[in-house]
């Protein structure tokens, strides 16, 4: 089957499997999981290399299979399949079946489209197919989602339309749309300022895409309110196209050597360097403000921002290690974050409510969800044994061998503070105390527990044996002329080596493992901790009150959850900070008030009014042309 | 036989006066005759005249049939033709003014004489008024009439400067003698105000919200039929007859056009008003085309055109039918799945989303712009468009997500259901195939700039004389 046929083919299935859902949606849900497993076993099968050039729709639709586009469309589809595993039970939660299955597998086909794309408007053209399906999937459950999805939209559409100009700008000087093209003629350019401008227009749908500061605001309501399995799907995936663009402005258009000139500290050029700058801020603020939620979902939400931050400065260092440190956090976020998203949903599903501050306790009903969180955040906060340790270590050592202080600070700052935040939904949904409306609460069905399951060993395995992806991902640094001749990944030795030596993973895991089995057989030693029923003296005629309650007799023990402001000392610090969400809005208000103007002036007044402005027309016009 | 385009809507609309049951037949008859008459002379590729009273030009009236107005009259009357299948409450007692307006549409077209296109104007004028009447709409049907008449005055003025500047009123005289200096000036100033009105240039639009958001009818006439003939009169005047002068005050006025259409449809509350806030941006769009005067700028214009009449076609269409079916429209398309999906893909289409005609047209207007080494056009267009996306995709989640009050559902008529979606799956048919609109587009454009021909067709198919 030729190349670009598989997201055209996919797109008209879409349409086929919503007419099979408005029957019966499970079986609109399982074909789109077969639909989807069937995607990720033949994307394996696509030879590196394949080039193909399609007439299609007036346009010359260019498509290339590169090692590029098999690593993003294996962590996309990845994270979509089991997302569409996991919705075949809990679809049964969304009012519009049959849209939902629709949309998502429009949303595999317009991803998979622009991770084969070779030339920019076939990468536009599969990008807006998938922005719009996304569009049209998030305000399907919650209210607040219509409000959020048109912030949602519009920024999306400033970065992408700001691409849209960048791309035209450089086709109108290099003549060629073919990104291998555009390469080329930057290196050849000499204007650096033309080069600046078309590198920023460009990078601006990936900023607009993957919550980087100055776009980010609108992850925290879109993701926060979308349907929850699809905020998996946002985060772990639709981030990733966001990423995909950053990696074609800075490696593909290889921005070490057509920036040489304007290098700005240590070797790393300057568009690089401001990109960097805005990825530090953006580990700041998801950092910050994730610690202050109190709903699960945008507390997530601000950790898509800090982590898309982390990837764009290990590919922005142009550093062999940063680079492989930010390919593999791609891979790590969108597993971490999916499954994290999908336990949220799961937990939703069984209690039907948001709040953390409602929860507790969950983790003596639904201990599998709670195993599958708790690795995820492992992961994400970047501790060993699963894989966020290695991506994350990766970064870590470019931006110290690089001396850049500030960004490994910040680095060092948004991993402790990631701890801190993930934390949170840890302690006040699993553990503590079950609220006793929650009794019966059972554990996540079968066939939602499964998907999480799955990208949880996987995680794990790629942990202790990281180096198939790393192999992958060296190829594709070596293609793209990253440092080539530095090799990171050593398996017959089991090695990963860095600058100041190597190190052996599975050896790391060996003494994780060593301390878990010292630490489970101290815990088994001891005695154990004694459970408490409060309301015995409710039920017992008398019963003695017990010393835990300090002699108090407890009608509700329900209030005595204390997991919810648990950094409110810490958040206090920066209290009275300056919100660049109401900056941005207050933009939006800009407009709509511009319109008002516009509209009582010109608009709505009387005939005598508009008689006036013919006139004044008439003799501006005659007044400047004479 | 072209002159049967004009006179038979005209005749039919006298007769509809005494016959007044039989006026919606006689309505659907005579739009189907005259795209019959108009299919029949498909793409001539030759000016072809009528001389009125075989009196040779330029003396006496004429009318012309070459691509241009071969193009312009098609949409023209397959419109009118869509409109008189719609049911009859839609267009009840209005028949008559929309005979009058389809005979002057066709006239205005098809005119080969400046002052011949003024009288056809001014029935444009006198119709639309009442049509845009209809459902009490009467202010704003008023200061159209007000609006229009002063546009219609700056309009004869033009024609008579005209006049007195190369002693003829025929088109293709005038482009032959040349107009020069101040009487150029003079002229294509007094037209871009008194056609800028209909072509609903800022700041002569103010008419359009009301006019277009007051009943269901006229916006789906006005907007797109009436519309395209307005624009095509100014491809026509600027680039056949004034040979590309003139052009620089349209594409600013054009440009300013775009942004405050735009940002006035952001605040508008009202379904039909935002998207007729739409119209008067997407005319903006087409004006800054045409005034670059390239024969691939005017394709593509025309070709936007096209895009957007038949996508303003099916917004208007299902939105004036629910705005008075339904007393709030929260969540109304889960009642009506069919028009909902049409109504979106037309909205998508107008914003330029892929999989919809209007990416393709937007898609080679920036193209176009910047291998003309314009770079203000794009930028203007691009943030229009986000602006598009914001409103759009506002609409589009309270129309289908917003949670509904009861209503009972009211019975969809056959027509609007069947146009809507017909003409949403003609916009996916484009974008997959742009060369059906673009090769018609092409002829057009070709023909508009080409005034020699037009000349020499113009004098040399004579027949009779003085």
């Amino acid at each position: 089957m030729a190349l670009g046929l598989l997201p055209l083919v996919l797109l008209t299935l879409s349409i086929f499997i919503y007419l099979v859902s408005k029957m019966s949606w499970k079986m609109g849900a399982l074909l789109n999981f077969l639909a989807g497993l069937f995607t990720i076993l033949y994307v394996f099968t696509l030879k590196v290399g394949t080039f193909e050039k399609l007439d299609l729709f007036g346009l010359n639709i260019q498509f290339e299979w590169t090692n590029v586009s098999f690593y993003f469309s294996f962590v996309s589809l990845l994270v979509i399949v089991s997302v569409m595993l996991f919705s075949t039970k809990w679809l049964e939660t969304q009012k519009y079946r049959a849209s939902y299955n629709m949309f998502l597998l429009m949303v595999t086909a317009g991803s998979l489209g622009v991770f084969m794309a070779a030339d920019l408007i076939t990468l536009y053209v599969f990008w807006e197919i998938a922005v719009l399906s996304s569009l049209l999937i998030v305000p399907m459950e919650k209210k607040e989602a219509r409000k959020a999805v048109v912030v949602y939209a519009v920024m999306s559409a400033v970065g992408t339309y700001a691409f849209l100009y960048g791309t035209f700008l450089a086709y109108q000087r290099y003549g060629t749309l073919n990104i291998h093209g555009i390469a080329q003629g930057m290196l050849n350019d000499t204007s650096i300022g033309f080069k600046m401008a078309v590198f920023l227009l460009l990078s601006a749908a990936g900023i607009a895409k993957s919550g980087i500061f100055p776009l980010h605001i609108w992850l925290r309501e879109t993701h926060g309110l979308a349907p929850n399995a699809f905020s998996s799907v946002l985060s772990g995936q639709f981030i990733k196209l966001g990423n995909y663009i950053f990696l074609l402005v800075l490696s593909v258009i290889p921005s070490l050597k057509v920036f040489s000139e304007v290098t700005v500290y240590s070797g790393i050029p300057l568009p690089n360097y401001i990109l960097i700058a805005l990825g530090n801020v953006s580990i700041v603020i998801g950092t910050l403000m994730a610690i202050k939620q109190d709903d699960m979902k945008m507390l997530m939400a601000y950790s898509s921002v800090a982590n898309g931050g982390y990837i764009l400065i290990g590919i922005g260092t142009m550093d062999p290690l940063g680079f492989e440190g930010g390919m593999f956090h791609i891979f790590n976020h969108a597993v971490a974050s999916a499954v994290i998203f999908m336990a949220f949903a799961a937990v939703i599903y069984r209690t039907k409510t948001q709040k953390i501050s409602e929860m507790g306790g969950l983790i003596h009903k639904m201990p599998v969800t709670f195993l599958v969180y708790l690795f995820s955040i492992i992961s994400l906060a970047g501790i060993p044994p699963m894989s966020g340790f290695i991506s994350k270590w990766m970064i870590y050592q470019a931006l110290v061998r690089k001396g850049m202080f500030i960004t490994a600070f910040l680095a060092f700052f948004g991993s402790i503070g990631s701890f801190l935040y993930v934390f949170r939904p840890l302690a006040g949904v699993f553990l503590g105390q079950l609220p006793r409306k929650y009794r019966d609460v059972k554990e996540a069905p079968a066939v939602m527990l499964t998907p999480m399951v799955l990208l949880v060993l996987i995680s794990f395995f790629l942990g202790v044996w990281p180096f198939p992806i790393l192999q992958a991902i060296e190829k594709i640094r070596v293609d793209l002329d990253v440092a080539p001749s530095f090799k990171i990944s050593d398996p017959e030795n089991w090695l990963v080596k860095g600058f100041a030596g190597s190190w052996n993973p599975v050896l790391v895991f060996g003494l994780f493992l060593v301390g878990f089995i010292v630490a489970y057989i101290l815990y088994s030693l001891f005695p154990r901790p004694k459970k408490v029923d409060l309301l015995a003296p409710h039920r017992e005629e008398g019963t003695p009150i017990n010393i835990y309650t300090g002699g108090e007799f407890i009608y509700n023990p329900d209030l005595y959850h204390y997991n919810t402001k648990f950094y409110a000392g810490f958040e206090r610090m920066y209290e009275k900070h300056p919100s660049w969400e109401k900056l941005l809005k207050m933009f939006g208000k800009l407009f709509h008030d511009a319109g008002e103007w516009i509209h009582s002036w010109f608009f709505e007044p009387s005939s005598s009014a508009y008689t006036f402005w013919v006139v004044v027309t008439l003799l501006l016009v005659f007044w400047v042309r004479w | 036989m072209i002159s049967l385009l004009v006179a038979v809507p005209l005749l039919a609309a006298f007769v509809s006066l005494f016959w007044k049951k039989a006026s919606d037949v006689l309505f659907s008859l005579v739009a189907l005759f005259n795209v019959i008459v108009v299919l029949s002379k498909w793409f001539p590729g030759v000016v072809e005249i009528h001389a009125m009273g075989n009196w040779k030009p330029p003396f006496g009236i004429n009318l012309v049939l070459d691509d241009a107005s071969f193009y312009a009259a098609l949409i023209v009357n397959l419109i009118f033709l869509m409109v008189s299948s719609l049911p009859v409450e839609t267009k009840k007692g209005y028949e008559t003014s929309l005979m009058l307006l389809l005979g002057a549409t066709n006239g205005f077209v098809l005119t080969g004489d400046l002052f011949n296109s003024f009288v056809f104007m001014e029935i444009i004028t006198i119709t639309a008024v009442t049509t845009a009447a209809k459902r009490e709409n009467f202010y704003n049907a008023y200061k159209y009439l007000i609006l229009g008449g002063i546009a219609g005055s700056f309009y004869l003025l033009a024609t008579i400067f005209a006049y007195g500047a190369t002693g003829s009123l025929n088109m293709a005289h005038i482009a032959m003698v040349g107009l020069s200096g101040s009487s150029l000036l003079a002229v294509t100033m007094l037209y871009t105000i008194g056609l800028g009105v209909e072509a609903k240039l800022f700041p002569l639009n103010g008419w359009v919200p009301g006019v277009y958001g007051g009943n269901e009818v006229s916006p789906i006439v006005l907007g797109t039929a009436v519309s395209f003939a307005a624009l095509y009169m100014l491809g026509r005047l600027f680039g056949t007859v004034f040979h590309g002068s003139g052009l620089n005050t349209l594409y600013v006025l054009s440009l300013v056009t775009i942004l405050t259409g735009e940002m006035a449809a952001l605040r508008e509350s009202r379904l039909l008003r935002t998207f007729a806030y739409s119209s008067v941006a997407q005319a903006g769009v087409v004006a800054a085309m045409i005034s670059k005067g390239t024969e691939n700028a005017l394709n593509l214009a025309y070709f936007h055109l096209t895009n957007d009449v038949i996508a303003k076609f099916v917004i208007f269409l299902v939105a004036g039918f629910l705005v008075y079916s339904y007393r709030d429209l929260n969540g109304v398309f889960r009642k009506h799945k069919l028009l909902g999906i049409s109504f979106s893909m037309a909205t998508f289409s107008l914003v330029g989303f892929p999989m919809f005609a209007g990416f393709q047209s937007k898609i080679r207007m920036i193209m176009e712009a910047f291998s003309t080494k314009d770079f203000l056009f794009p930028a203007v267009l691009l943030i229009a468009t986000a602006i598009e996306v914001g409103y759009v995709i506002r609409w589009n989640v309270r129309l289908w997500f917003e949670e509904e009050t009861f209503e009972e559902r009211s019975k969809v008529p056959l027509t609007i259901g069947f146009f809507s979606f017909a003409l949403a799956i003609l916009l996916v048919v484009v974008f997959l195939q742009p060369d059906v609109f673009l090769e018609g587009t092409q002829k057009m454009a070709k023909a508009l700039l080409d005034t020699e021909s037009y000349v020499n067709g113009v004098f040399s198919a004579v027949k009779g004389g003085m």
